[in-house]
């Protein structure tokens, strides 16, 4: 079973708390800075960890359900998180995001991502109009083409709304290993901003060849399901971290996922999502504290191959 | 790596279950109305004439109309987007109801057979409350659709098997994607209703006719 809060990092909580009661502005100084990537395009740094809302933002218009996603929200961007990714395809998604975000006021905090998902490629300005309005923005942050559905009309016009300052970045996306020959023809003839594609502990097909082409061609990646969909966490059951974990400051299997997909040096973001406050707090961990170098990472892959 | 039903799906067991409740609660002592009719239908069908026989259908009717506007159209629909238009089929199953009230009336049924109707779809209501510890929601025919479906192929071997074979064809679509929904979520209690549903409607469909549609 995993712990809500691992013990040192609650006591730390507690003291700092305390501390911060006492003495505003003590602890001021003292927080750790969160770890980032840069855009290849820009430049502009994104913290590692973002959050993704396949199902788990798809709640509609149920009031207990929104209270409950909105306090993961609030979490994420309290721990430094900014990147929500979402699609049209996600049902009540890109609404329910959209709601939370004007709740809790942090607009100017949000990287919003999205992303084109109809098959209708004359329709591209519309559908982003139609994200735009559910999520409340006036200007998305990264707009994507989904699984490459349609991906020739609707970058061509992407790329349009760029050049017009409509959008900042724009990109595409796979998942699930598939169309992955697709996604490097399409990563070597256009230019992306970002790429997003599945990447995990027990799926490394990309590291083969597409994030060292990303590299190459200083397209940011996005990793989605970072814990394979939670295989990994049905994997790994209720053993204890290994000894590595301590090294790295991982409290968690979480962390020790997300630490592993946002160490490769291709990698910009990963989103993983979740319907628990818990489980965000410790997916929010691995975005501070030490990443594993090349060699660690080999035996963090050691590690699970041996589960 | 490749996609399993699961990945399919949009949404979480907890949402989904939580749309029972919704629904009950919008319905609020309008739930008690519909109870009262669920509870009408049998005797309608034990002792009624004739005439009056037929109001089973326009009940069916009424619940196949409130089960796509309230729980499909209202609750459903904005976190699953086939069930959109599956509301509307929905209603042109209401719309069927509708004509078979006008044209071929019911035949009578025994006590015995509506007891045990009912005590089984009774049981089926319940597997919501089971897997939610919570009897808000309770699954009830004619306000949600796995119920709607089932208790209407029960209903449905009451009619000749001329009216009855049009009449089975949205039920049975819907049933089959609805088990389909719960075997991805992984909820195996609550998918014992569609996978009845669809028990049922083959049952429905070999059925033999009753002897007169309007003498038992």
């Amino acid at each position: 079973m995993r712990l809500l809060m691992p013990r040192r990092r609650f006591l730390i909580g507690m003291a700092s708390t305390g501390l911060a009661a006492r003495w505003p502005g003590v602890l001021a100084d003292s927080e750790p800075a969160p770890i980032t990537r840069t855009i290849p395009s820009t430049g502009e740094p994104l913290p590692v960890i973002g959050m993704g809302t396949w199902r788990t933002f798809n709640v509609g218009t149920d009031p207990v359900l929104l209270d409950q996603r909105e306090q993961i929200l609030d979490l994420f961007f309290q721990r430094g998180g900014r990147v929500v990714d979402a699609s049209p395809m996600y049902g009540s998604a890109e609404a329910v995001v959209g709601e939370l975000v004007k709740r809790l006021g942090r607009r100017e905090a949000l990287f919003a991502a999205t992303k084109v998902w109809t098959r209708d490629e004359s329709d591209t300005r519309e559908a982003v109009a139609r994200s735009e309005a559910l999520w409340g923005v006036a200007r998305f942050d990264l707009m994507q083409v989904h699984n490459l559905l349609g991906w020739e009309g609707h970058l061509a016009t992407l790329q349009e709304m760029k050049a017009e300052g409509r959008l900042r970045y724009i990109g595409v996306t796979t998942s699930h290993g598939r169309r992955h020959d697709d996604l490097e023809r399409i990563m070597r003839r256009e230019p992306l901003d970002f790429v997003q594609l599945t990447y995990n502990m027990a799926d490394r097909e990309a590291e083969r060849r597409l994030l060292p082409l990303a590299r190459e061609r200083g397209i940011a990646v996005i990793a989605n399901r970072p814990f394979q969909g939670g295989r990994l966490f049905e994997r790994v059951g209720s053993r204890p971290l290994p000894a590595l974990a301590g090294a790295l400051e991982i409290d968690s299997w979480a962390e020790f996922f997300l630490k592993f997909v946002v160490s490769h040096p291709a990698m910009t973001c990963a989103i993983p999502a979740t319907t628990q406050v818990a489980h965000m707090r410790e997916n929010m961990g691995a975005l501070y504290g030490r990443l594993p170098d090349e060699m660690q990472r080999r035996r963090m892959i050691d590690i699970v191959r041996e589960l | 790596m490749d996609y399993a039903l699961g990945d399919f799906l949009m949404f979480t067991p907890e949402v989904y279950l939580r749309l029972f409740e919704r629904t009950n609660e919008a319905l609020g002592v309008g739930l008690w109305g519909v109870v009262a009719v669920l509870v009408t239908i049998p005797v309608l069908l034990c002792r009624a004439p004739t005439l009056v026989r037929r109001l089973v259908a326009v009940a069916m009717a009424a619940g196949w109309g409130l089960t796509a506007a309230l729980f499909m159209m209202r609750f459903y629909a904005p976190i699953n987007w086939p069930v959109g238009p599956f509301a509307w089929v929905f209603a042109l199953e209401a719309g069927l109801l509708m004509v078979v009230a006008a044209r071929v009336p019911p035949a009578r049924v025994r006590l015995v057979a509506l007891a045990g109707g009912s005590a089984l779809l009774l049981a089926l209501s319940w597997v919501t409350v089971r897997e939610t510890d919570t009897w808000q929601a309770i699954a009830l025919p004619g306000v949600t659709p796995d119920m709607t479906a089932a208790t209407t192929a029960v209903l449905l071997m009451a009619w000749p098997r001329r009216a009855r074979w049009g009449l089975l064809v949205i039920p049975l679509l819907w049933c089959a994607f609805s088990a389909l929904g719960h075997w991805a979520m992984g909820l195996w209690w609550p998918m014992a209703v569609p996978v009845t549903g669809l028990v049922f409607i083959l049952m429905a469909a070999l059925w033999p006719p009753p002897r007169s549609p309007s003498v038992e």
